[in-house]
């Protein structure tokens, strides 16, 4: 049981509160509050140790036992009828525990006066990439732990800027297809896959909230005899800002109904690899992203997302004004990631998914501390939910990878296999998480 | 006397013949309209309408009331078959916000984000289609169709449409549903109904959009966030 688990639960049981305070004065109109408390048991099966605690597992939590696995409030404010202000706020006890925001902006939808339909969001917030985490909280229906991609998107990338988007429903189509645009620019997120090249591909819940900072899994041309020695950044702050230049996404949707749908987008923070600010340096992380949503027959849903990127660093450019390491080496990396998941539900209340999840990072030439990462994952989840406000579950994750850094620190077998069966129980209060 | 009484009974005979030509026109008949796809198939959930030739006196629809809940995020039921006149509302049995609008020609407008409290009906004078939004979740769709008669109903599961009652004289019948192309609707029929049964058919041609599309989809995955 985490030590912070009795914290976790009194802050459980005063959000509670204040969400049944919500719920019963029900005149939520101008004001709704959600609120979400999840709590699991983990069995798990690895040899190393969780990344959170600064690891190279992929897993979240690396001991059997109870967690607290999060509690979050989701408040939209109504500031005027178009315009809402937004904020996801949650509590984890692991990694850089306690209270923090995943999320802060607002949100302005004009009415449309046309077939057009205009939405622009200022702050800090998702790109909408994921398929999966279509609920409050920025959480999934599906499985408890999310994708490789989606877990990435959770850990890493949170644009801190402005988005617009624009939604055209086809008439010619009888109003069954729609196209949508959307375009972001940003500052911050500048550090985006820092984490995803030390610690390699992971799945699991965990979102980076914007003040937190993760540890690093150990790192060797930062040890001892190791090429950077002093200049270390112990901890990922993704969000943070290095060098002033504004990254970007831009994407296209197509959509039939409530049958297909086809996303393209790309993202790209644009970061100087050569920047180094507040202990964070800058990686010029971009990414193509493919998503797939399809209405199979027999009530069977098919959800698939492609990613397909690079990051550029340069290890050793001169930290905090510092002088130029001779040791300068260019990480200049590809990553690609791929899920297929088929999920279904009977009578609205028991749901199964399965997803196959396949992972890549990978430096050409790069000896003797290849920080390559290749490897698979199955995830089998039940989830029944007998009502809006209880569910429970089970889920089984399975995670393959061979990664050169294990014989390297540990001197076990390049290939690792973790395994984690868990029993969930989520209470959520408010307005219920949208199936 | 008999004089006297021959005035009379033709008074009576005239004021009969009178009061039966007067009545003619009240003679009312039932419209069978049998709406058909392309296959010869039925098709349920069309909005069948008779629109009298002759112009008749407005219909009174102004203490009439209809309404378009929102459920689960979807607007039931999808397509909604009023007369002109008729007050809507637009309760909200979900625990979310909806922000219903419409920005078409025959009724533009938009209720604020509401959730719990149910806004005052709206009036939907003009006859029309009426595509009905959510600001909020974007795959939200619903119909309300308008219509400048008061002899109207939707095809059930076996594509029928029985309309009783119907006084006789002439009238134009009109189909639509939001399933098929503008131009596989058929065009406006002319009938002439008298007293009995009087039967139509109207097909549909052109493929049909899957009924279930904006409905419900499927329900296994997520359309909308929140």
């Amino acid at each position: 049981m985490g030590p912070l688990l009795k914290p976790a639960l009194t802050a459980g049981v005063a959000l509670a509160l204040l969400g049944a305070a919500l719920d019963a004065s029900a005149e939520g109109d101008r004001n709704e509050l959600f609120v979400g408390i999840g709590t699991a048991y983990f069995h798990s099966s690895t040899d190393y140790t969780a990344w959170p605690e600064g690891g190279l597992g992929k897993l979240r939590y690396a001991d059997d036992g109870v967690e607290a696995v999060r509690l979050f409030a989701e408040y939209h404010g109504r500031i005027s009828p178009t315009l809402n202000a937004r904020v996801v706020a949650d509590y984890v006890d692991d990694g850089s525990s306690g209270l923090g925001i995943d999320e802060a902006y607002i949100d302005w939808r004009p009415i449309p006066r046309s077939a057009n339909q205009q939405q622009v969001r200022f702050g800090a917030f998702y790109p909408p990439l994921s398929l999966e985490n279509g609920a409050h909280g920025w959480e999934s229906p599906f499985t408890y732990s999310y994708s490789a991609i989606n877990t990435w998107l959770g850990e890493e990338i949170r644009p801190l800027g402005a988005e617009w988007s624009l939604r055209r429903r086809l008439a010619s189509t009888r109003n069954t297809q729609e196209v949508r645009v959307f375009a972001s620019g940003f500052y911050g997120n500048d550090p985006a896959a820092t984490l995803l090249f030390w610690r390699g591909w992971s799945l699991h819940d965990r979102q980076t909230r914007l003040n937190d900072r993760l540890q690093m899994p150990p790192m060797p041309i930062f040890g001892a005899g190791g090429a950077i020695v002093g200049t270390t950044p112990q901890t990922v702050q993704p969000f943070t800002e290095t060098d002033h230049r504004p990254g970007y996404y831009v994407g296209g949707e197509w959509r039939y109904a409530r049958r297909a749908l086809v996303q393209l987008a790309r993202y790209d923070n644009r970061a100087d690899p050569w920047s180094f600010a507040e202990g964070q340096w800058g990686w010029d992380t971009s990414f193509d992203h493919l998503a797939v949503q399809v209405a199979l027959p027999a009530e069977i849903g098919l959800m698939a997302q492609w990613m397909r990127g690079e990051t550029y660093w340069l290890a050793g450019a001169p930290a905090a004004g510092g002088p130029l390491s001779p040791f300068v080496q260019l990480v200049e990396d590809k990553f690609d990631a791929k899920y297929l998941m088929l999920t279904r539900m009977w009578h609205d209340k028991h749901r199964v998914s399965l997803r196959y999840d396949q992972f890549l990072m990978e430096r050409a030439g790069a000896i003797p501390e290849s920080h390559s990462d290749d490897g698979h994952a199955w995830t089998l989840s039940y989830r029944y939910e007998p009502n809006e406000r209880f569910s429970g579950g089970v889920e089984w994750l399975e995670i393959q990878s061979q990664r050169d850094l294990y014989p390297y620190f540990y001197g076990a077998p390049r290939q690792a296999t973790e395994d984690q069966l868990r029993l969930q129980f989520s209470l959520r209060l408010g307005a219920p998480a949208r199936r | 006397m008999g004089i006297h009484r021959m005035p009379r009974t033709g008074a009576l005979a005239a004021a009969t013949l009178i009061a039966l030509a007067a009545a003619l026109p009240c003679f009312a008949g039932t419209l069978e309209i049998k709406v058909n796809d392309e296959g010869g198939q039925p098709v349920a959930q069309v909005a069948v309408y008779a629109t009298p030739l002759a112009p008749v006196k407005k219909p009174n629809a102004a203490n009439r009331t209809a309404s378009m809940d929102q459920q689960h995020n979807e607007f039931v039921p999808h397509v909604l078959l009023i007369s002109a006149g008729t007050l809507v509302q637009f309760p909200n049995s979900d625990t979310v916000s909806h922000h219903v609008y419409s920005f078409s020609q025959a009724k533009t407008f938009e209720l604020a984000l509401y959730k719990g409290n149910t806004p005052p009906p709206l009036a939907f004078d003009e006859p029309g289609v009426v595509v009905v939004g959510c600001n909020i979740h974007d795959s939200m769709l619903g119909y309300i169709v308008v219509v400048p008669t008061e002899h109207y109903a939707l095809s059930d599961q076996r594509g029928m449409v029985r309309l009783e009652g119907v006084p006789a004289g002439d009238y134009t019948v009109e189909v639509w549903t939001p399933r098929a192309r503008p131009t596989g609707l058929p065009a406006a029929q002319r009938v002439t109904v008298t007293d009995g049964v009087t039967k139509l058919d109207a097909r549909i041609t052109g493929r049909l959009a899957p009924d279930e599309d904006h409905k419900h989809g499927s329900k296994s995955l997520s359309w909308d966030r929140y």
